[in-house]
């Protein structure tokens, strides 16, 4: 009886258990594949070395069966393995990059990463150092500046901002002895080598700004010669070449400061007025020059000089008072000198060109063509006399000299007329 | 002795045990989510595209779930793990790591041409060779993160380019890719944009809107000899940030992509590009790259229009064997 009933306690039991365990777990209706299906996957992976998938397919099975003990211990099993596969080979690659073998260096990392996908030193290394691995580098020295790096190693001192802008580092501070700096590889397109330009115009700019302009124009031309019409050079040039001007026109030395204004580029802003206003100066001083000569003329009463200085004055400067006060002077005694001498003719085309209230320009004026008119007279009545004698030449010559001292006389040029007429008659005639 | 009461209850405990497979229960889909995986039954609608949009906002994720999984196609009440982590960072694998080929074409022409151009004919048919040969187009933000190790690209991954301004790849080569829903990279001068013969922003940020990348293409800036250096630096750094101004102007959008004007880049240009915010710069260095390729030295193979299909293809590598066990 007691094995009766132990059979029937055993089926019962098997057909609860049946019914239980069903082949798929049945949770408020919901199907969920079972979690062997999963660790066999797993396990796959793990024998394939395929670390990462069988470390999320364990992670699957934990998550289909929370109590599944085997899935846990996988997991950390596989973390503690990959961990320490990934550590050693990073050593191991670690080893290659120190020793320069950067092809066996990453092949290491790689497989790191393989292991462990977010292994920060392997992915730097990778992503990094590996780029750079053959990057030049600099180690500062006591004493280093980035000029001084830039000179010995560029042999451009010019390239010291781009030592410090590649490594990030303000070009104005002081470098920290034993720093690594990169050193970058620059395209030759890029940056041409450079010649002392940019030294040469520090120096230019600083000779100007202590008005220190020969030295300025000097600095200026060798970047010239280095590179023709570089525009800072150019302006600078310009600026010292002004301002020297300027400093000359002060000093009235009008010509030099001239000269200066001529080395300055056409479109320098003011150059044009500065040699205007030098070249009024530089006539006033002639001018004055010139007076200073009419006056020593005019002291030793030789008019005709101081004539001819004041009429040179005259044809630039129309209205300069004291040259035409000279002129005056200098015509009037002249004229009267002539009218003593009898040259009254001469006399009178010197006295006309100055002002008839000029002394007694006027009255002398009216005498002298009075005289002429007299004169004029005497030479008619002396070619009719020849006229009548039958001297026809001679009377023309007496008549024509009528009218050279008198140009309006009445019968003077008819008589001339008609005498020539008869003169070409008769020579016809003969 | 067994009682007749004990009997019965036994009878009970086993009709119980019993009771899920006699009476009828209709199944429910299955949905477990957690931060590493999804798993779902798959419904009738399902595709293995739906699941990746549903599950990971890209359906051209789809590779992923395929991929461990081991499947093409999707059944319904097939049930599917969606891995949510990348599995393979960087593609890498025992026997090697994954490469990523960049094509550039210099210009596409409607009639075949006898210059380096690609005859817009032959463009097709390289297409329908990525097309039917499993090769998958990638933005330039998922090279990126691909090349950063954030995220996985699918193996056969491609990545095709633009260096123009001419009106062609608006007229030829954007619709062509449109209707293949594949994506592409133009790279640009800004300062071209509108100008007779170029494309509009009208235009591009149709194309941007369209899936397709904008990057700056650079310009050769050969320092004057008469210029001191700190003004080149100046004018130098104004070709990276002016057209960033534009971009932002024209395309909403800022612009993190580079090509070398002369297909080399040097440091100080990275150097500046790295300052400004550019996340990669494109050389015309033939070649694929993989994730731990210089971003800002990434290799670009051009594709000539004499090229033939044999020719073509030796520019898609997508993996390079290596013994990494």
């Amino acid at each position: 009886m007691k094995s009766v009933s132990i059979y029937i306690a055993g089926l019962v039991l098997t057909a609860a258990l049946y019914g239980c365990a069903a082949t798929w777990q049945k949770t408020q209706g919901v199907v969920v594949p079972p979690a062997d299906i999963y660790s066999e996957k797993a396990r796959n992976f793990e024998d394939r070395g395929e670390m990462q998938l069988a470390l999320f397919t364990w992670h699957i099975v934990a998550q289909l069966e929370p109590d599944n003990t085997v899935a846990t211990k996988s997991i950390r099993r596989i973390k503690q393995t990959t961990a320490k596969a990934a550590q050693d080979y990073f050593q191991r690659g670690l080893k290659y990059y120190q020793t320069g073998d950067y092809k066996k260096a990453l092949r290491e990392f790689l497989i790191t990463l393989r292991y462990k996908p977010d292994h920060r030193q392997a992915r730097h290394y990778l992503k990094t150092r590996l780029q750079y691995a053959e990057h030049a580098t600099y180690q500062v020295q006591p004493g280093d500046s980035f000029t001084r790096i830039a000179a010995k190693i560029f042999k451009d001192t010019g390239k010291a901002y781009i030592i410090a802008y590649y490594n990030g580092l303000d070009p104005k501070k002081p470098l920290l002895i034993g720093q690594t700096l990169w050193l970058p590889a620059i395209d030759p397109n890029y940056l041409q080598p450079r010649s002392n330009v940019s030294i040469l115009l520090e120096k230019a700019q600083s000779a100007y700004a202590k008005k220190r302009y020969d030295e300025t124009v000097s600095l200026t031309r060798k970047i010239h010669d280095e590179v023709p019409d570089h525009p800072k050079a150019r302006l600078l040039a310009d600026a010292a070449h002004f301002d020297m001007g300027m400093d000359l026109l002060k000093q009235k030395a009008y010509m030099a400061a001239v000269e200066q204004f001529k080395q300055v580029s056409p479109n320098f802003k003011g150059r044009n007025q500065a040699i205007a206003r030098a070249r009024t100066h530089i006539k006033q001083l002639a001018t004055e020059k010139k007076l200073i000569q009419a006056q020593v003329h005019l002291r030793n009463n030789d008019w005709q000089r101081v004539i001819s200085v004041t009429e040179e004055i005259l044809e630039h400067d129309p209205n300069n008072a004291q040259a035409k006060m000279l002129f005056s002077n200098a015509s009037y005694n002249l004229g009267k000198l002539l009218l003593d001498r009898g040259a009254v003719s001469q006399a009178v085309d010197l006295l006309d060109r100055i002002d008839p209230s000029y002394e007694d320009t006027g009255q002398m004026l009216s005498m002298a063509r009075a005289r002429m008119k007299s004169q004029a007279e005497t030479h008619y009545r002396n070619g009719v006399k020849h006229f009548i004698n039958e001297d026809l030449e001679l009377a023309i010559k007496e008549w024509k000299r009528a009218l050279e001292l008198n140009p309006e006389h009445p019968k003077a040029r008819q008589d001339i007329e008609n005498a020539e007429h008869l003169l070409d008659k008769l020579k016809a005639f003969e | 002795m067994l009682r007749i009461s004990n009997l019965i209850l036994l009878w009970i405990m086993m009709v119980a045990g019993c009771s899920g497979h006699f009476l009828p229960h209709p199944p429910v889909p299955l949905k477990i989510e957690t931060q590493r995986f999804v798993m779902v039954t798959a419904g009738p609608q399902d595709t293995l595209a739906s699941l990746a949009r549903t599950y990971l906002n890209n359906e051209q994720k789809a590779w992923q779930i395929a991929a461990y999984n081991k499947i093409n196609t999707l059944t319904p009440g097939q049930q599917v793990v969606i891995p949510r982590v990348p599995l393979k960072y960087g593609g890498i694998e025992q026997n090697g790591f994954q490469t990523v080929p960049v094509l550039l074409y210099t210009e596409i022409t409607p009639q075949p041409s006898k210059s380096k151009a690609t005859y817009a004919k032959d463009f097709d048919r390289q297409l329908q060779y990525l097309d039917d040969n499993g090769f998958v187009t990638a933005s330039l933000g998922e090279f990126g993160d691909f090349l950063s190790l954030a995220d996985q690209l699918p193996p056969k991954t491609v990545i095709i380019s633009f260096d123009t301004t001419r009106p062609w790849v608006y007229g030829i080569a954007f619709p062509m890719l449109k209707l293949r829903g594949m994506k592409a990279a133009i790279f640009i001068r800004s300062n071209e944009v509108g100008s007779q013969g170029r494309l509009s922003w009208a235009q591009l940020a149709e194309m941007a809107a369209g899936g397709f990348d904008i990057g700056l293409l650079g310009e050769t800036i050969l320092p004057p000899a008469n210029q001191d250096l700190k003004q080149y630096f100046d004018l130098f750094e104004k070709k990276f940030t002016t057209p960033q101004k534009a971009f932002m102007t024209h395309l909403k959008q800022p612009c993190r992509y580079f090509a070398y004007a002369g297909g080399v880049g040097d440091d100080l240009t990275i150097a500046m590009l790295k300052k400004h915010g550019y996340r990669m710069a494109f050389t015309r260095k033939r070649g694929s790259s993989p994730f731990f390729t210089d971003s800002y030295k990434i290799k670009r193979s051009l594709i000539y229009g004499n090229f033939d299909m044999a020719q073509f293809r030796q520019n898609l590598t997508t993996f390079r064997s290596a013994e990494l066990r």
